[in-house]
C-alpha cells in the first residue's frame, strides 16, 4: 500500500485505485474485445461508450470544463492499464488528449468552453492533423494552406496518418498562414469541427498494427474554418505542435509500457500452464531469464515514463527531452519485449490463437508514431549539444 | 417445561438443529448431522438430541428420531407464512433454556446458518462454521474446514464454556439410522422472537432444480460451451440417469440458462473479479478446457464429489 | 432512506497471497485488501437504489479492521457511498464471528439506517453468521439470501426475493431492517474516474474499542484475547487433480467418461 496521498516517490492511493479499477475495467471489459477489434479492423465505438461512461474520457480536460483534471502521470497510468489490453483502445484516450492539447495548451477559455465538455464526456472525439504526406518528422515542411478570407479561413490540402482522423468530430489541423516565415512562424492551428464542406476522408490505411484505430488520409479542399476557431496568434503553430508533443509523448512511452506489460502477462500465464519435456517451461532456466529481462526492460520504461510525467508537468527546459528520453526507451523495451514473448510462446506465439503476435505489430508503432525513434535522439542530442 | 427422563440432566450433550423440506419430510443434511451427533456423543460428547421447529414438526420428528434417542418437535403452525430462521431460533432458544450448555450442530446451507447466527446473538455464544469433519478431543468439538476458497484446511475448537454451535457442510458424513428410535417429545410455541416476524408473500417456483446439488451425490455441471438452455436438457437426461443433480458454472448462470441455486461454488464466490489469463482469439486456454466439439462431449463434463 | 453496507476488508483472493499468520490469525500483510466481493454486491444493490431515487439515499459503508482499512474502504466511496465508518482497535485483531457481530452491532447503535445489508460471506472467514447475529442484536427483523431489494419508503416495508432450493419466496418486512444479500443483486459497478477523485473528501469516521464503551477483557469481552474459539491444526490440502480432456469422437469418449466415472463408482 502506498504513502499518504502526494508524498514521495511512489503513486498516491487516488492514482492506485484508478489503476486498479481500469486495470479490472481493462481485463473484463476491453481484454476479451482486442481480438476481435484486430481482427475486424473496426474502430471499437463499443469502447468508447465505455472509456466515456467511466469518465477515462474526461481525465485529460480540466474540471470546470466536465473533465477530470488528471496532471500527467495520472493519464500515462490510465493508458498505460488500457494499453495492456488492447493498444487500439489506449489510443481513443492518447489521441483525445494528444489532438485537444493544442486548445489546452493556446486556446481561449471561450473555446475551451465550447469545445472541451462534449469532448469530456466522449459525446465527440477529436483527431490531431499535423502530418503530411511530404511532411512526416519534419512537420515544419507542410503545405496545407491557410488564407484569412473575412471572417473566415479559407484550408486548402491534405494531411496524412490522421489517427481516428474518419471517426472525429473535431480536429486540430496545421495549415501554412505566413509561406515566407522562417519554419517556426509558417504555421497556425485550427480547431476544424467535422463534418464540414470541403472536408473529405480520402482513404485509411492498411496497417501492421493497431489496426481498429482508423488512419486517415484527409483532403481540404476550399474547407472555410471560422477565425474564432483558430488556435492561438497567426504562426503560432509550430510552437503549440511542439509543446503538444512534450505532453505526449510520455502517452505514447506509457502505450508502450502497456502494451509490453501484457505480453509480460502473458508470457508469463503461459510460461506457467505450458509442459514440454516433463515440465513446465517456466522451469527451465533460459525461460526463466527471458521473462526476468521482459519484466526488468518493462519496469525501468515505467518508472523513467513516469518520472518524466513528473518532469514535463513541473516544466522547464529539460521537458522536451524527457518526453524523448521516455518514448525512446519505452518504445524499443515494447518492441523487445513483445518479441520475447512471442519467442515464450514458441510456434504458438506467431499464431492468432495467442495475443502475443498482435502486440508484438501493436508494439512497433511506438517507435514510429509522434516522432520516431530517430527524432527522439535528435531532440536528446539537441538537449545535449545545444542548438 | 421438564427435560424429559433420560435425559442426563447437569450433563451436557449434543444437540442437532433439524430442517426440514419443503413437503414436511426431514432435510437429508439433518440426518447427517444426527448421525454425526451420535458418534460425537459416543466419543464422550454427552447425550445426542436433536430439536425441530416446523409449522407441523409431526412426521419429521418422527424420522429424525430413527436417528437419535431424543428429539424435541415443536410444531407452529404460524410458521408457515414467516420466514423461518427467526422464530425458529427463538423457539429452540427456549427450549434449551434449561439443558445446559453443549454443542449445536446445524446446516451450512442458507437456514442452518440464519439458525446458527440467530442462536449465536440469543445464547450469548461461539460458532465455528463450513465444517467437513467435527471430531470429539480434549472434552470439546474439533471442527475442520477449508477457508481460502480452500486453499487451507483448519481444525479449530471452543474455547467458551457457553453454548457452542457448529455448521456442517452436506455430506460431512453419511446418515445412518440408530439401532433403535429415540423419544420424541412435543411442544407448541415458546419463545418469541421479539422482532417483527418477517412475512412470505409469495414463492415462485423455476424450472429445473429437482434435485438440489447440495443434497446430491454425483453432479453433472454445465458451462457455457454446451450452447445455451436447450443443452441443459441433455445434461438433465446424463444427470437423471445418473441419479445427479445438475450443475452449472457461473457463466451458465449469469446467462440465464439455468436458476441460480444450481451454480457449482454458488454464493461462496467470493471475488468478482479473477485477474485475467491472456485471452486468445478463439477464446481458447492451451487445449485443456476443450473437448473437440461433438454432440456428446460439447461441454465439460466434470465429476464432482460433495463437499 | 438511509442504508448502511457492512463492508469487511479482505485480502485479496485474486492475489492468491491468502495465508495464516504465525498466531494463526489471518495475515493482513500477505495480500493487499480489497472489499470482500459479497459485500460489493449488496453495495450494488444499495447504490441501485440510490440511483433510483436520487438525492434521497444515503449510504455508509461500516467496516471493522485494521486501520488500513480506510483506504479499502475508498474505492466503495469511489463507487457511490456517502461516507464510511471503520471500527478499529489493534485488541480487535483475531477476534470471532460473535466478537465481530457484537462489535458491529454495538457501533451501529449510533448509526441512523432504514436497512443494513451485508454480504451472503466473507472470503477470509466465510463465516455467513454475522448478519443474523447483528439483526438479533439490534432487534431487527432478519430478511436473508436476497436477490432482490424492493425498499417502499412510504409504506416502511422492504420486499425481498430469497432464493429458494426451488425457486424464489417473497419477502416482506417493516423497516428498519437487515438484509443479507447474494450475487444476484447484480454485478458490481467500476468507481468511475470522477467517483474516485471525489473520494477523497468523503469522511470516514473512525472508532475504537474504548469509543464503542466494549471491554476487551471481562465478561462480554470483545477482541482477539476474548475470542471463543481457537484454531489447533492447519494442513494443506493434497492437490487437486488436474481436469481431465477427453477427446476423439462422441461414441469412443462416452465410452471413456463412463469408464472413468464407473471406475470411481459414480455410475
Amino acid at each position: 500500500m502506498p504513502a499518504a496521498a502526494g508524498t514521495g516517490y511512489r503513486l498516491t492511493e487516488d492514482q492506485v485505485l484508478l489503476r486498479d479499477t481500469l486495470r479490472d475495467l481493462a481485463d473484463e471489459q476491453i481484454a476479451p474485445r482486442a481480438a476481435e477489434i484486430d481482427r475486424t479492423g473496426e474502430f471499437p465505438q463499443d469502447i468508447r461508450r465505455l472509456l466515456a461512461r467511466y469518465d477515462v474520457l474526461a481525465l485529460p480536460f480540466p474540471e470546470a470544463y466536465g473533465g477530470v483534471g488528471a496532471d500527467l502521470l495520472t493519464l500515462a497510468i490510465a493508458i498505460e492499464q488500457i494499453a495492456r489490453a488492447c493498444t487500439t483502445s489506449s489510443l481513443i484516450l492518447t489521441v483525445q488528449s494528444l489532438a485537444t492539447l493544442p486548445i489546452l495548451l493556446g486556446g481561449s477559455e471561450e473555446q475551451k468552453a465550447r469545445f472541451f465538455p462534449d469532448l469530456a464526456s466522449g459525446r465527440k472525439l477529436a483527431a490531431f492533423g499535423l502530418t503530411e504526406p511530404e511532411a512526416g518528422s519534419d512537420a515544419g515542411a507542410a503545405r496545407t494552406r491557410a488564407v484569412r478570407d473575412g471572417d473566415d479561413y479559407v484550408i486548402d490540402g491534405g494531411k496524412r496518418f490522421i489517427t481516428n482522423g474518419s471517426v472525429a468530430d473535431l480536429i486540430t489541423v496545421f495549415a501554412v498562414t505566413d509561406p515566407d516565415a522562417k519554419t517556426s512562424r509558417r504555421l497556425s492551428c485550427f480547431a476544424v469541427e467535422v463534418p464540414t464542406p470541403g472536408f473529405s476522408v480520402v482513404r485509411l490505411e492498411h496497417k501492421l498494427g493497431i489496426r481498429g484505430s482508423p488512419t486517415a488520409e484527409l483532403a481540404f479542399e476550399q474547407m472555410r474554418v471560422p477565425a474564432a476557431n483558430r488556435i492561438g496568434e497567426e504562426g503560432d503553430g509550430w510552437k503549440l505542435a511542439m509543446a503538444t508533443f512534450d505532453r505526449s509523448r510520455p502517452g505514447i512511452a506509457a502505450q508502450a509500457v502497456g502494451i509490453a506489460q501484457g505480453a509480460l502477462d502473458a508470457a508469463v500465464a503461459y510460461a506457467r500452464d505450458r509442459k514440454q519435456f516433463g515440465q513446465r517451461i517456466g522451469d527451465f532456466q533460459m525461460v526463466q531469464a527471458m521473462l526476468a529481462d521482459m519484466d526488468a526492460r518493462t519496469e525501468a520504461a515505467r518508472q523513467l515514463t513516469y518520472k518524466a510525467c513528473v518532469e514535463v508537468d513541473a516544466g522547464g527546459p529539460e521537458a522536451s527531452r524527457w518526453a524523448s528520453i521516455a518514448k525512446l526507451v519505452a518504445g524499443d523495451a515494447a518492441m523487445s519485449v513483445t518479441t520475447d514473448a512471442v519467442q515464450v510462446f514458441g510456434g504458438y506465439g506467431y499464431t492468432d490463437d495467442f495475443p502475443v503476435e498482435r502486440m508484438m505489430r501493436d508494439a512497433k508503432i511506438t517507435q514510429l508514431y509522434e516522432g520516431t525513434q530517430q527524432i527522439q535522439r535528435l531532440v536528446i542530442a539537441r538537449a545535449l549539444l545545444g542548438r | 417445561m421438564a427435560a424429559a427422563d433420560g435425559a442426563a440432566a447437569g450433563s451436557p450433550g449434543v444437540w442437532v438443529v433439524a430442517e426440514t423440506n419443503a413437503d414436511g419430510s426431514l432435510a437429508k443434511s439433518s440426518g447427517e448431522l444426527a448421525t454425526l451427533a451420535r458418534s460425537l456423543s459416543e466419543a464422550g460428547a454427552g447425550q445426542a438430541a436433536g430439536v425441530l421447529v416446523a409449522a407441523d414438526a409431526g412426521a419429521a420428528a418422527q424420522e429424525l428420531a430413527t436417528y437419535l434417542p431424543r428429539v424435541v418437535a415443536i410444531s407452529d403452525a404460524g410458521l408457515a407464512g414467516h420466514a423461518w430462521g427467526q422464530p425458529a431460533a427463538a423457539r429452540i432458544a427456549a427450549a434449551l433454556a434449561d439443558e445446559p450448555p453443549g454443542t449445536i450442530l446445524a446446516g451450512a446451507g442458507p437456514d442452518g446458518r440464519d439458525v446458527a447466527g440467530t442462536l449465536l446473538a440469543i445464547l450469548d455464544g461461539a460458532v465455528l462454521v463450513n465444517a467437513t469433519a467435527v471430531a470429539w478431543a480434549d472434552g470439546a468439538a474439533s471442527v475442520e474446514m477449508g477457508v481460502f476458497g480452500g486453499k487451507l484446511i483448519t481444525t479449530s475448537t471452543f474455547a467458551h464454556a457457553g453454548w457452542k454451535i457448529v455448521t456442517v457442510r452436506p455430506n460431512a458424513v453419511t446418515a445412518s439410522a440408530a439401532a433403535s428410535a429415540g423419544v420424541v417429545e412435543t411442544r407448541a410455541g415458546g419463545g418469541e422472537p421479539g422482532v417483527p416476524l418477517v412475512k412470505v408473500i409469495d414463492r415462485l417456483a423455476e424450472s429445473g432444480a429437482a434435485v438440489s446439488i447440495d443434497d446430491a451425490r454425483v453432479i453433472v455441471a454445465g458451462g457455457r460451451g454446451i450452447g445455451g438452455p436447450e443443452g441443459f436438457a441433455l445434461v438433465q437426461d446424463l444427470a437423471d440417469r445418473l441419479g445427479g443433480a445438475v450443475g452449472a458454472t457461473r457463466a451458465a448462470v449469469d446467462a440465464g440458462w439455468i436458476p441460480y441455486a444450481q451454480q457449482i461454488g454458488s454464493a461462496a464466490r467470493s471475488s468478482r473479479s479473477c485477474r485475467s489469463a491472456p485471452e486468445s482469439r478463439s477464446g481458447r486456454r492451451p487445449a485443456r478446457w476443450r473437448m473437440d466439439a461433438n454432440p456428446v462431449s460439447s461441454g465439460m463434463l466434470t465429476s464432482h464429489h460433495n463437499p | 432512506m438511509k442504508l448502511v453496507v457492512l463492508a469487511k476488508p479482505v485480502p485479496d483472493p485474486a492475489a492468491a497471497a491468502e495465508r495464516l499468520g504465525p498466531d494463526d490469525r489471518l495475515d493482513r500483510s500477505a495480500a493487499p485488501n480489497v472489499i470482500n466481493g459479497n459485500d460489493e454486491y449488496t453495495l450494488e444493490a444499495a447504490l441501485q437504489i440510490a440511483d433510483a431515487h436520487p438525492g434521497e439515499v444515503e449510504i455508509t459503508l461500516v467496516a471493522m479492521a485494521p486501520a488500513n482499512g480506510a483506504e479499502t474502504l475508498r474505492k466503495g466511496l469511489a463507487m457511490g457511498a456517502t461516507r464510511g465508518l471503520l471500527i478499529t482497535d489493534p485488541a480487535l485483531a483475531g477476534s470471532d464471528a460473535w466478537s465481530t457481530a457484537r462489535v458491529l452491532a454495538t457501533a451501529l447503535k449510533d448509526v441512523e439506517y432504514d436497512l443494513i445489508l451485508a454480504g451472503f460471506d466473507t472470503s477470509d472467514g466465510v463465516a455467513g453468521v454475522v448478519g443474523p447475529a447483528v439483526a438479533t442484536l439490534l432487534k431487527l427483523p432478519y430478511l436473508s439470501s436476497a436477490a432482490k431489494i424492493e425498499p417502499d419508503l412510504a409504506a416502511g416495508t422492504v420486499r425481498v426475493r430469497r432464493i429458494s432450493p426451488t425457486g424464489f419466496d417473497v419477502l416482506e418486512a417493516p423497516m428498519p431492517a437487515l438484509i443479507v444479500g447474494t450475487q444476484l443483486l447484480g454485478t458490481p459497478r467500476y468507481p468511475s474516474l470522477k467517483g474516485i477523485m471525489g473520494a477523497r473528501s468523503k469522511e470516514v469516521a473512525l472508532r475504537s474499542v474504548t469509543d464503542l464503551g466494549l471491554a476487551t477483557a471481562g465478561d462480554g469481552a470483545v477482541g482477539g484475547a476474548a475470542a471463543r474459539t481457537t484454531v489447533t491444526a492447519k494442513r494443506t490440502p493434497p492437490a487437486r487433480g488436474a481436469a481431465r480432456v477427453v477427446r476423439g469422437p462422441a461414441a469412443d469418449a462416452a465410452k471413456e467418461i463412463a469408464a472413468f466415472l464407473a471406475e470411481r463408482r459414480l455410475i
